[in-house]
């Protein structure tokens, strides 16, 4: 544990232990987008390797654990993905300009504001022309298989390094992403995705997703994807009493809007 | 030897179950045949369909078959959940200021803003609207985000040319 503690981390724009990396993205000195979370993982889980550590039971790993958190706050999606929200909402950049710099910039804040406008008659107009690829899982975030590219990652992708980081024996490598040997997450949030498209707007229970005879692996796989697109805003669940099933369906989009 | 009729029976195959849109001369290539027959064959394909339910359409520098616009309410109600969710207007701002400024940093593009833009660019690379394209040489060197055909698919335009112009909106500010 010593070892794992004193270890020196080699990361892009950083060199230090884990800890300061955690106090460092605490006190916003380095950007967690900025940190590539699948190299510490590594160096972490070869130096647990090379000294023969049992990783489930050491707190680097829970420093880890806390960065990924942060990091997957970060990059959670934010409301205005599914609807128009205000720009208020968004930070306002504290620089102060020159009034000369601040007219012209104005000038061209108008005229983007504008053309999105136009931008948005041609995303309606198309959203009437439907393909049939639309009538599938048009619009999920493709998922990245390999660790090495985790600072890429959605959140969902730190769940899947999660669950790969609990059960990760000391003799397996790190680098897949694999729920399991056959499948993906990416693949069965689509399977869930048509399965309930295929109700064409009736629910679906949700012990017909997460079949009892599953394995454990695949009833986790099966409750991250349904997670994951409720995330997305792309099906609703309602439980009428407390461990009653719960039903899925697929969301209707609101006014109708393409 | 395929004749013109068969191509063209090919052709609506293809386009009807490719998930993307298809390059004339991918199909050529395939079919061993000239690229100007493919697209002669294109143009009675897309003869034919008019008046029918499904039109070809020229998108992202390929081809692709789509219902037509006016059947789009029986369609969704038919299937349901068919309607896609609407990008915010500010990542519809964004994504306007990569497509017209491409490639383009984020500081760049927060300096047109105004405003802090991580979560929109974050949100249009989810959906594959944008890419990274590059680093800035430039201290930092910043990331470059640029276009991707699947934005000129989502807008329903064959080439980036076919954006409307910025230029129109000069005279009104």
């Amino acid at each position: 544990m010593k070892i794992l503690s004193a270890l020196k981390l080699k990361l892009a724009g950083f060199v230090g232990r884990l800890e300061e990396l955690v106090s460092a993205v605490k006190t916003h000195v380095m950007d967690i987008l900025d940190v590539r979370l699948g190299d510490a993982a590594r160096q972490l889980a070869d130096a647990a390797r090379t000294g023969g550590h049992d990783t489930m039971r050491f707190t680097p790993f829970l420093s880890l654990a806390r960065l990924m958190f942060i990091k997957s706050r970060n990059l959670l999606p934010g409301q205005d993905q599914f609807e128009d929200t205000d720009l208020e909402a968004e930070e306002v950049q504290p620089e102060e300009e020159p009034t000369e710099v601040r007219e012209r910039l104005k000038k061209q804040q108008h005229r983007f504001q504008e053309v999105a406008l136009r931008l948005r008659v041609l995303e309606e107009t198309n959203a009437t022309k439907l393909r049939s690829r639309r009538t599938r899982s048009e619009g999920l975030p493709e998922f990245i298989d390999e660790i090495s590219f985790l600072e890429q990652a959605t959140p969902f992708d730190l769940m899947q390094t999660m669950i790969q980081l609990l059960r990760m024996k000391p003799e397996e490598r790190l680098y897949r992403v694999r729920v399991d040997d056959a499948k993906l997450l990416s693949m069965r949030i689509s399977e869930v995705f048509d399965f309930l498209l295929a109700r064409r707007g009736e629910p679906a229970l949700y012990s017909e997703i997460v079949s009892a005879e599953a394995r454990r692996e695949e009833k986790a796989l099966s409750f991250l994807a349904v997670l994951f697109l409720l995330n997305q805003g792309r099906i609703t669940a309602e439980q009428s009493a407390p461990y009653a099933d719960i039903e899925i369906r697929v969301r209707q989009a609101e006014g109708g809007a393409g | 030897m395929l004749t013109i009729d068969e191509i063209t029976n090919v052709i609506e195959g293809i386009l009807f179950l490719s998930p993307t849109p298809v390059k004339i001369d991918d199909i050529a290539e395939h079919l061993n045949v000239d690229a100007s027959l493919v697209g002669e064959a294109m143009e009675r394909l897309r003869a034919r369909s008019e008046g029918g339910g499904l039109e070809v359409l020229k998108t992202a520098g390929g081809w692709e078959m789509a219902t037509r616009s006016e059947y789009v309410e029986h369609l969704r109600a038919f299937f349901g959940g068919l309607d896609r969710s609407r990008l915010s207007r500010a990542s519809l701002e964004t994504m306007a200021i990569i497509a017209y400024q491409q490639p383009v940093t984020r500081g760049a593009i927060e300096a047109l803003r105004g405003v802090n833009s991580a979560g929109t660019i974050k949100s249009l690379l989810d959906k594959g609207l944008i890419r990274i394209s590059g680093r800035e040489d430039a201290p930092g060197r910043p990331f470059l985000f640029s276009t991707t055909p699947d934005f000129l698919s989502y807008l329903g335009l064959d080439k980036l040319a076919d954006l409307p112009p910025l230029e129109t909106y000069d005279s009104k500010v």
